[in-house]
């Protein structure tokens, strides 16, 4: 999916958290979002699927105003926190739900799942539990599977790597990298770990006050030093 | 100090709330309401003496009142119920600063005693002693028995808060004040001439005449209520907020038939297991089908309510009151997880007919409660069907009009300690207008075109309104889009 973002504002009070005049993402790209606290990114991800409202700008999906139509839903898979969850479903429930939604029956939704067996290491859809119940992991982890379940063209993800233990960074990074591989969906995440977003986006956005400060290019970890520069604070 | 600031962040929460706005507006049509209603207090305050000689010219109008007293508590007692919040519901954010739990509570509590919502019957009270008691006991006397009355209407505060702090944790509880104001008319109907109303009576005289024991037994009741209270209060916001449900479920029901309708089918599943699986929705659909079954009791076993205008309202109260309890916070429950439902395309519109198609369903109790009712000829079939139809008609029309201006987060789960658990004054407006309207048009048209033809004119209304609910509900689900960011800013601010 193809994204172009226009003139986009979006101020909180006299706070200005994203002032971008032109970015566009080509589709197939897998593209890291990275900076401070208060850079921006959650902000722009809540624009780009029309959560908030801009204050001037427009956030386009394959020449689609995000704000004027509801057709990309369609396409869109996106998990920012745990208000994406119904968490009085077990995860089972919400999978079928969620499958529901984008017109799957429960037969498809279960072999939607079974590349994610591995991912949810037999904690999670088996278990009778409510998803509030869940460890804040294991809620990730599904709020993750629930957003990639319709094979979107465009997978939005924010902060993924937060909760999950090693074994499961490591395998949410080899899910994400197989799925553009396979489907050719453009990926966009924001994170505050740096290797992991140098090890699967292949462009990476450093954003600060709303800005994107540096469009780097990150072939074989070739941004690795520059955002070390950015990053590292020295004495 | 702690106390001051306290009260400054009570102020402030009010003042930056999200509803403020649309609250201030409520609040003053509220207030219009009340600032009647206290000019009616008034004036039955100064005409009570006059009216209470003329129906026994031999005693004092005082001692009359005094009899009445159980009836007053009662009266205050339900107000309570429907205005009143439980202080408990504000210690969350307070609970991991190093302030004692027991002095946060106290605050609270003292708060809620020293409201002047204590003091409303007072625009009552003041009048009728000063044209009643003044003259023959003097001002100590009008003191006595206002004192007297304040320390009653703190013990019925009191009372209230546990009861109201007991039911959200366990609804059985909801016997503790029907038992124990039941009790009271179980023995004015059961037992003439029994001698509650000497009681009553020589409390109230106690009052005016300073005797120090009448003084020394709700003082003392007072005291036993607020330390109850408080060690009941605190057990359950503590307990509350310690709580981690690891438990799984037993039985995980499918409701497979649900299948065949689709993505709607599948929201009225959402619905279902809405109710089931939290607690705090749970218990408003509970106390739903309380008040419904109540009203359908009254409506066919009773004769108290059988006067025009009061048959009527049982009616339309019956068919509504379970819609009203849970549609007037629509959308609400939805807001802690509304940004995942708005992104996906027209979840929301699919979401709205499922409410619709649920809450229709449901309407079938008091369709088969009512039936009692119509066989002993108390109402017709014509009124229960039009009662129905008004209900799924323009009373569900008008509350599903709430979606596009709801945007506080309720709490699914937590009763003591959540922090929107109440309503607001806007919704508890609307909530009086839609109960009054329905009766209003009845007696309007049956006046006008007589009772079977107002009627049919009511059903023929219902009928329409129930038949054009896609193109409503998509009005809504319109309205409810352009304004979409306002609300899922406002859940976002109530999480």
């Amino acid at each position: 999916m193809h994204i172009t973002i226009c003139h986009l504002k979006k101020t909180f009070g006299s706070k200005t958290a994203i002032d971008m005049e032109s970015y566009s993402i080509q589709p197939g790209e897998i593209v890291g979002l990275v900076g401070n606290n208060g850079a921006g990114k959650t902000t722009l991800f809540r624009l780009m699927l029309d959560l908030l409202r801009a204050d001037r700008g427009t956030v386009e999906l394959d020449g689609v105003d995000v704000s004027r139509s509801e057709e990309w839903k369609r396409h869109t898979g996106a998990y920012i926190d745990s208000s994406f969850l119904i968490d009085y479903l077990t995860p089972k429930e919400y999978f079928h739900f969620i499958g529901k939604m984008y017109g799957m029956d429960k037969e498809t939704t279960n072999e939607q799942l079974k590349p994610f067996e591995r991912f949810m290491n037999g904690e999670i859809i088996e278990e009778r539990k409510l998803i509030r119940n869940f460890s804040a992991g294991n809620q990730q982890k599904i709020g993750i599977i629930a957003a990639m379940i319709h094979h979107p063209k465009l997978l939005i993800l924010d902060e993924p790597f937060n909760f999950l233990d090693p074994s499961s960074q490591s395998l949410i990074k080899h899910l994400l990298q197989d799925y553009n591989k396979h489907t050719g969906a453009t990926i966009l995440i924001s994170s505050h770990n740096l290797n992991h977003t140098t090890d699967i986006c292949r462009r990476i956005a450093l954003l600060e006050k709303g800005i994107i400060l540096r469009d780097l290019i990150n072939e074989d970890h070739s941004a690795e030093q520059e955002l070390d520069n950015y990053f590292n604070v020295k004495e | 100090m702690i106390y001051s600031i306290l009260r400054q962040h009570q102020k402030l929460a009010s003042k930056r709330h999200p509803m403020f706005e649309r609250n201030r507006y409520a609040k003053l049509i509220t207030a219009i309401a009340i600032g009647i209603g206290l000019v009616y207090l008034i004036l039955i305050g100064l005409f009570l003496p006059i009216i209470l000689h003329a129906v026994r010219p031999n005693g004092e109008a005082s001692r009359l009142f005094n009899q009445g007293m159980p009836y007053l508590l009662m009266l205050d007692f339900y107000l309570r119920f429907l205005f009143q919040k439980i202080p408990v519901q504000e210690i969350k954010p307070y609970i991991l600063l190093p302030i004692p739990r027991r002095q946060l509570i106290h605050f609270f509590m003292l708060r809620s005693g020293s409201g002047f919502h204590n003091l409303f019957w007072f625009a009552l009270l003041i009048p009728f002693a000063f044209s009643a008691i003044l003259t023959h006991q003097g001002i100590s006397g009008v003191i006595g028995f206002l004192a007297g009355y304040w320390v009653l209407f703190l013990v019925n505060n009191y009372w209230y808060l546990l009861c109201r702090t007991l039911i959200n944790e366990r609804l059985v509880f909801i016997f503790l004040p029907l038992v124990f104001y039941g009790t009271f008319i179980a023995i004015e109907i059961l037992f003439p001439g029994n001698k509650l109303n000497t009681l009553t009576l020589n409390i109230g005289e106690g009052f005016i005449s300073w005797n120090p024991l009448c003084w020394a037994v709700p003082l003392i009741l007072l005291l036993s209520l607020y330390l109850t209270d408080f060690y009941i209060q605190r057990h359950y916001a503590g307990k509350e907020l310690a709580k981690s449900d690891s438990t799984r479920l037993r039985h995980v029901s499918e409701y497979s038939f649900l299948d065949r309708w689709g993505e709607t089918g599948e929201y009225i599943r959402l619905e279902i297991r809405l109710r089931i699986r939290n607690k705090a929705v749970r218990n408003q659909f509970r106390t739903g089908i309380i008040c419904m079954l109540a009203f359908s009791i009254l409506l066919s076993f009773s004769n108290i309510y059988d006067t025009g205008f009061m048959k009527n309202f049982i009616c339309v109260y019956n068919f509504a009151v379970l819609g009203v309890i849970t549609l007037v916070q629509i959308m609400n429950v939805e807001g802690n997880y509304l940004d995942g439902l708005i992104s996906r395309k027209e979840s929301v519109l699919s979401l709205l007919k499922a409410k619709y198609y649920f809450n229709i369903m449901l309407l079938i109790i008091p369709l088969v409660l009512c039936i009692p009712a119509i066989w002993t000829g108390k109402i017709t079939v014509l009124t229960a069907i039009t009662c129905l139809f008004m209900t799924s008609g323009p009373i569900y029309a008008l509350l599903f009009q709430l979606a596009v201006y709801n945007h506080k987060t309720f709490p699914l789960d937590s009763q003591i300690t959540g922090k929107n658990a109440g309503g607001n004054s806007f919704q508890s407006l609307l909530t009086g207008f839609i109960f009054l309207i329905p009766i209003l048009l009845n007696d309007l048209f049956c006046w006008i075109w007589g009772e079977i033809a107002g009627q049919l004119i009511l059903l023929m209304l219902g009928i329409i309104l129930t038949l054009t609910h896609p193109w409503w509900l998509q009005n809504i689900y319109r309205r409810f889009m352009k304004r979409r960011y306002v609300n899922l800013d406002g859940f976002r601010n109530t999480r």
